[in-house]
């Protein structure tokens, strides 16, 4: 309940942040993955359903609409992209955050913003954090990604060089 | 009941009816949609490659047209299908729909068919000022979110224990440049695939062979198909950048959106993932000429070839090891010691509470974990019921342990546990012997349409496997004056993987299919036969130069000239291959088979074979058999094509 209302206010401040562009809908800064993941309805995730939106010329393809759950800063858009990436990679990323390194990782790490040259730092950080990040072997993607994202906001490195951090 | 609402009603329809009559009339005939058809006829537009191209025309027996693509929304005339020019002037005509009359959610033509509207536009010299102003906003996004700046083929390779599986698969990659810091795994994927709608094995192989399969083009990120082939199947993937303009790829992207509404049929061999990315290729660059050479079937490393033949299109070339290769390359650093923790370990983690793994040097420890982890991961991915109060499919206290060594491994580069598909032979056979048994002299004929046999070059292919489909063979005797059908097999599959105490994966074959009698004299006479053995291979490395195996087998066949019509038994096989570089094979092999079913016979067999390969697609075969004590010599020239 915490975790909602602290994104509803995230979103909130961010409509009144570019409210312009909100205006003139989602989409517009052409926001990627998560957006198309999901389509414009949250946690329906059609990449391998393929499925259509119901139009009379059929397009097949899983990224349709024209909203995506995006705006111009890209942060919400970028939460969505690591939930689902995560979730997809999940065993490969927690044994990459073991090793300390790894595409996938580095992947991640660019999904938090993080610059290219914090990226080692990242993989330090979670491999020196890992009992903290994932717990045991009921953690799922999405309790990683939350305990990661407060290690993140904690770390006097990659606070400030991860721009796609929440709080 | 001639009410005078419903008087008024009819006059309401009869109204509308009329009213839509004279529209319909008026958007017939804008004039310049009439002055546009009559110049694309003039310059023979329905007769050009690229409208050919885009409409996935192919010419057919009877010297007409017809499209591949099968889902009628894929064309504006209603003959589109088989008719070029009807489908030509539709579509100019369709340009000049009026956006308004547009139904919910429907998509104006300019929208569904942007490549051919760039390209009519193109040829036509159209002033869009003069058309309908359409808002193509499902298409702009999509293309947003992609951001194309390049293209990449990619080429998943075979996996492990499964022969079938040579074929590989394509697909392609659609590179942005802004996620070019975020490494490859978020571009995203276009593959070609049919959608499967049986559990069925037969029904599968039958709809798959005769195109009752929709075919269907996806897009999805580029992680989920990592996911599958590297890590879940452990296939190695190739990518092959290519060198596209930026109008190329626009004109590309384009077409992918109009073919995302639409289906083929899907065709196993022929009109399969492969051949439609090269169409697809063709229509991005129309003097690319990829597609015309197929004619009975596409096999992905073919379509590979084809691209590697054309000057300067493949820019780059990237290895992706599929996880099992990335761990294998882990095991070849290890010492013996190492090695026997890693194998223990697989046994039982509990391994690491003990001295043998707690001696270990910090960067040793990591080695062996990181390769157990590979394992792990491997492992986890394949089970099938997933524990939802276990999201983590690798064990935690592994994960801990490896995390608290605070080391990182900086890994060599993986050396290339597979070939790319291109040095590989071509994979239909054609062959020419001459032979001697103890009678008389012999010439044979042989042709098989796929895909490798265990003897011959194995670049590009899994070692020590084989996949024979159709594997026809006739001989014609000098002296008896006769030509007889030596061997016709069905299928033909071999696999030997080398025995290793991690996955201990068995070695097998099967084999079926009509064969001579060889073992005693009934005049080249024919039988039936099916064979399957199984048993281990060995083999001290990935890079070794020999291999050993020994299978047991059970056989039965079935012919007139056997007593009771068939003998039924087993046996035992083994024998060793041995390779002198890439070009020398040597075969040495032996077997016992005893029938006590039906005609109760048993015989030993003996099989030298010695190949050469002076060029990729040719190789030379020297071979000496021994049935009990019957004696036979071939010699054989095989073309790859």
């Amino acid at each position: 309940m915490k975790k909602l209302l602290m994104m509803g206010t995230l979103v909130l401040s961010l409509v009144s942040f570019s409210g312009s562009a909100f205006a003139a809908g989602y989409g517009d800064a052409g926001c990627g993955l998560g957006a198309i993941i999901f389509g414009n309805e949250q946690g329906a995730v059609q990449i391998l359903a393929a499925t259509t939106n119901g139009t009379l010329m059929n397009q097949t393809f899983g990224m349709t609409t024209g909203t995506s759950n995006c705006n111009p800063a890209g942060l919400v858009k970028l939460e969505k992209e690591r939930e689902e990436f995560a979730q997809k990679n999940y065993s490969t990323l927690v044994k990459e955050m073991a090793m300390g390194e790894g595409e996938n990782l580095d992947t991640l790490a660019s999904l938090y913003g993080c610059s290219q040259d914090s990226h080692s730092d990242f993989g330090s950080m979670v491999q020196g954090n890992f009992s903290n990040i994932v717990q045991s072997d009921s953690t799922t993607s999405q309790e990683m990604l939350s305990s990661l994202n407060s290690e993140i906001s904690s770390h006097a490195v990659l606070s400030k060089s991860c721009s796609g951090i929440i709080g | 009941m001639h009410s005078p609402v419903r008087i008024a009603i009819s006059f309401l329809i009869l109204v509308s009816l009329s009213t839509g009559s004279l529209w319909a009339q008026t958007f017939e005939t804008p004039p310049y949609a009439e002055q546009l058809v009559q110049q694309a006829l003039e310059k023979k537009l329905d007769q050009k490659r690229q409208w050919h191209l885009l409409l996935h025309y192919k010419g057919t027996w009877l010297g007409g047209y017809e499209s591949e693509a099968d889902g009628m929304d894929f064309f504006n005339a209603p003959d589109g299908k088989t008719d070029p020019q009807a489908e030509l002037i539709a579509t100019l005509r369709s340009f000049f729909k009026n956006p308004e009359t547009l139904k919910s959610k429907e998509e104006h033509p300019q929208c569904n068919f942007p490549a051919r509207y760039k390209w009519l536009k193109r040829e036509l010299a159209i002033d869009p000022n003069q058309l309908p102003r359409a808002e193509c906003t499902r298409m702009e996004n999509w293309l947003a979110q992609l951001e194309p700046q390049s293209v990449t083929l990619i080429f998943a390779s075979f996996f492990m224990n499964n022969p079938a599986s040579m074929f590989g698969h394509t697909f392609l990659r659609i590179d942005s440049e802004s996620k070019s810091n975020r490494q490859a795994l978020s571009n995203y994927g276009v593959n070609y695939a049919a959608t499967v709608d049986t559990d069925s094995m037969i029904l599968y192989a039958f709809k798959g062979l005769f195109g009752f399969f929709k075919g269907e083009f996806t897009v999805f990120p580029y992680y989920l198909k990592v996911q599958e082939y590297s890590n879940w199947e452990s296939r190695d993937l190739w990518e092959y950048e290519l060198n596209l303009t930026p109008d190329q790829i626009d004109t590309l992207m384009l077409h992918l959106w109009e073919l995302g509404g639409t289906y083929f049929d899907y065709y196993y061999f022929q009109e399969n993932c492969s051949y439609h990315m090269l169409t697809v290729l063709e229509v991005a660059n129309p003097n690319l000429k990829l597609s015309d050479d197929f004619f009975i079937s596409v096999q992905p490393a073919d379509t590979i070839k084809i691209l590697a033949e054309q000057e300067g299109l493949i820019s780059k070339v990237t290895y992706r090891p599929a996880i099992l290769s990335r761990m294998e390359h882990k095991t070849e650093q290890m010492s013996d010691e190492e090695k026997e923790v890693l194998y223990d370990l697989v046994e039982d983690a509990k391994v690491l509470k003990e001295d043998s793994y707690q001696q270990l040097m910090t960067p040793q420890k990591a080695l062996v974990l990181d390769a157990y982890l590979d394992y792990l991961e491997y492992e986890g991915l394949g089970e099938e019921d997933f524990d939802p109060k276990k999201p983590l499919r690798i064990p935690h206290a592994i994960l801990l342990e490896r995390s608290k060594l605070k080391y990182k491994r900086q890994d060599t580069e993986v050396t290339e546990f597979s070939a790319r598909p291109e040095t590989a032979h071509g994979t239909d056979r054609a062959r020419l012997g001459v032979g001697i048994n103890d009678d008389e002299l012999f010439q044979e004929i042989a042709y098989r349409p796929t895909l490798h046999d265990i003897l011959a070059r194995d670049m590009g292919y899994k070692k020590d496997s084989q996949f024979l489909f159709l594997d026809f063979a006739g001989r014609y005797y000098y002296e008896s004056k006769r030509f007889r059908l030596d061997r016709l097999r069905l299928l033909d599959i071999a696999s030997l993987t080398p025995y290793e105490p991690i996955f201990k994966k068995p070695s097998w074959k099967l084999n079926l299919g009509f064969d001579t009698i060889r073992d005693f004299d009934c005049g080249y006479c024919n039988s039936f036969k099916g064979n399957a053995g199984y048993g281990y291979s060995y083999k001290p490395s990935h890079k070794s130069w020999y291999i050993l195996f020994v299978l047991a087998e059970l056989e039965a066949e079935t012919s007139g000239h056997l007593e009771d019509n068939h003998r039924a038994g087993g046996g035992v096989s083994g024998g060793l291959f041995v390779d002198f570089g890439v070009d020398w094979r040597l075969q040495l092999s032996a077997e016992y088979k005893r029938f006590p079913l039906g005609d109760d016979s048993e015989y030993i067999r003996y099989d030298s074979k010695l190949r050469y390969s002076p060029h990729q697609d040719v190789d030379l075969r020297l071979e000496y058999q021994r049935f009990d004590h019957k004696d036979q010599g071939l010699f054989s020239i095989n073309l790859y094509y």
